[in-house]
């Protein structure tokens, strides 16, 4: 009987509308009004959108995971066996960055709903899972503290380049890469020796400065 | 005397004298009584599915703590509806302290109705649910005009309750609102797949063959659609079980013949919350008329005095 399967297995159409409704995101944002919009599109009511019952957050992290696998599918297809650590972990914010190229004036709503208290603790998780995919794709083998040092590393990139991101009025985010190949480079040795903590807090300074210079009033 | 005749299948209620209940003196209640008074257990689990067609008139459902014969169960809901309709709004303002009407506007929260959802409200006469959704519709989209209602009643008293306040509120005239009697165990007037959303607040428990009517609810959803059903539920919390057990048969009732002037309607109303399963049991029927749940199925309200359960068709 499909009583007693978990909820998610039977809920294949969940997996449709949520992809509908990102059409309607640039709209309508990462609402309820969204998932409405994107049920009817495939011919539901618009009320089915309450099969995600916590509303707009659902959406979000729908799309992180959707292109996280995206941006595995990317960098799985590019000469990586030719590629440096570094510049393997440049082309993998690159490819997920520009995923979210196409919402980019919606997503410091969706950081806001990220950081609700109630879905702060996904959000992390998803972050730290993005941050070890791509450190996974870039071939890191490490089992000692590096490895924690890395992930805490490349998540202040990540994220710092994200934010950069929404304020970046440049063509093609050319803006937003240059600040990013700053971060790998203030990072420097990244991949070998990270251990310092100094280069961590150093880092997290200068990516502030960084953020403020960029985003304070001209 | 006649109330001596039943059985009474909880011993609860021995505050309430069998004189008070003087309303439900239908003929069908004497016939019913002939039958034998031991049935001690609760009969709430016995609601099997009518397929047993030959055994149909030795049946038996409970009337509140009554054991009766599923055939006149109809008739007596019917009377304690046709008695309290009246004062239906009043009683459950004083009754709940004016709570119902945030689990009612939570419900339609929870639908968060688009700009042309139709909606079937069962056991919905006074229109308490279907004036909410349309006031959220139009407070959402600036009008209500291209979302659509439906009540549908079994209870003629309530439906003219329902309608004075269609009139009263503007929607006298609307096409998009309307009210017809109709059975929830059989609404053989609705078309398959062509309802979005099914709402039953505070009905389904009166209804005879509740797996009935949650089939009749699928039926004529469209693939998509949603049934909500909002309905007490127990308290699993003991202290508050306790302070909620005693305000139910104490003071309901007192209130009842208080302010309604009608004890029996009102005790009725409080057994009949005791009968109803328990949200995992209800959610489980929910489930097995083919429903897809999200989680577990329910949400309470208060303590788990009300719960709205919901289902998806899809």
């Amino acid at each position: 009987m499909s009583r007693n399967l978990p909820s998610d297995l039977r809920l294949s159409p969940s997996i449709l509308i949520l992809d509908a409704a990102l059409a309607y995101v640039p709209t309508h944002g990462w609402t309820v009004e969204a998932l409405g919009q994107g049920a009817e599109a495939l011919g539901y009511p618009s009320i089915t959108h309450g099969i995600f019952p916590r509303g707009g957050i659902e959406l979000v992290e729908h799309f992180i995971q959707r292109s996280k696998a995206q941006m595995r599918r990317e960098m799985y297809e590019m000469d990586l066996p030719s590629m440096k650590i570094t510049a393997k972990i440049r082309a993998a914010c690159v490819s997920r960055l520009m995923l979210t190229a196409p919402y980019i004036s919606r997503w410091p709503e969706a950081l806001a709903l990220m950081s609700l208290p109630q879905n702060l603790p996904n959000s992390l998780k998803n972050l730290a899972e993005l941050v070890d995919e791509m450190w996974i794709i870039a071939g890191d083998k490490s089992a000692d503290l590096n490895w924690y040092s890395k992930r805490a590393i490349l998540t202040g990139v990540y994220t710092s380049t994200e934010m950069f991101m929404t304020q970046d009025k440049s063509p093609d985010f050319e803006e937003t890469f240059k600040f990013l190949d700053r971060r790998l480079q203030d990072v420097g040795t990244i991949g070998r020796t990270t251990a310092e903590i100094n280069n961590i807090v150093n880092f997290g300074f200068k990516s502030a400065k960084g953020i403020l210079e960029t985003v304070s009033p001209r | 005397m006649l109330p001596r005749l039943l059985s009474r299948a909880a011993p609860t209620t021995a505050r309430a004298t069998p004189c008070n209940i003087r309303s439900f003196t239908a003929a069908a209640v004497a016939r019913s009584a002939q039958q034998p008074t031991a049935s001690g257990q609760a009969p709430a689990g016995s609601q099997t599915p009518v397929d047993g067609t030959a055994a149909e008139d030795s049946k038996t459902t409970h009337f509140g703590f009554r054991t009766v014969p599923e055939s006149i169960k109809e008739s007596l809901v019917s009377q304690v509806f046709g008695n309290v309709a009246k004062n239906y709004d009043l009683m459950n303002d004083v009754m709940s302290g004016g709570v119902h009407r945030l689990w009612k506007d939570h419900l339609i929260r929870t639908i968060a109705p688009g700009r042309d959802t139709s909606l079937l409200d069962v056991a919905g006469g006074t229109g308490d649910i279907s004036f909410r959704f349309l006031e959220n519709v139009r407070e959402t989209y600036g009008t209500s005009a291209g979302a659509s209602v439906r009540v549908v009643d079994i209870n003629p008293a309530m439906l003219e309750v329902g309608r004075e306040r269609a009139k009263a509120l503007g929607y006298g005239g609307a096409s998009n609102v309307t009210f017809e009697e109709g059975n929830a165990e059989s609404l053989s007037a609705v078309p398959d797949a062509s309802v979005d959303v099914y709402t039953i607040a505070f009905g389904i428990r009166n209804c005879t063959h509740v797996d009935a009517v949650i089939r009749e609810a699928y039926r004529v959803l469209k693939p998509g659609g949603r049934f909500l059903c909002l309905e007490f539920g127990s308290v699993e919390n003991p202290v508050i079980k306790s302070i909620y057990e005693t305000y139910s048969f104490n003071v309901i009732p007192a209130l009842g013949e208080f302010v309604a002037n009608d004890r029996a309607s009102y005790l009725y109303l409080v057994e009949s919350i005791r009968k109803f399963p328990p949200q995992p049991e209800f959610a489980k029927m929910i489930r097995d008329a083919g429903f897809t749940q999200i989680g577990k199925g329910w949400e309470d309200l208060t303590f788990g005095v009300a719960a709205i359960h919901s289902g998806f068709k899809l």
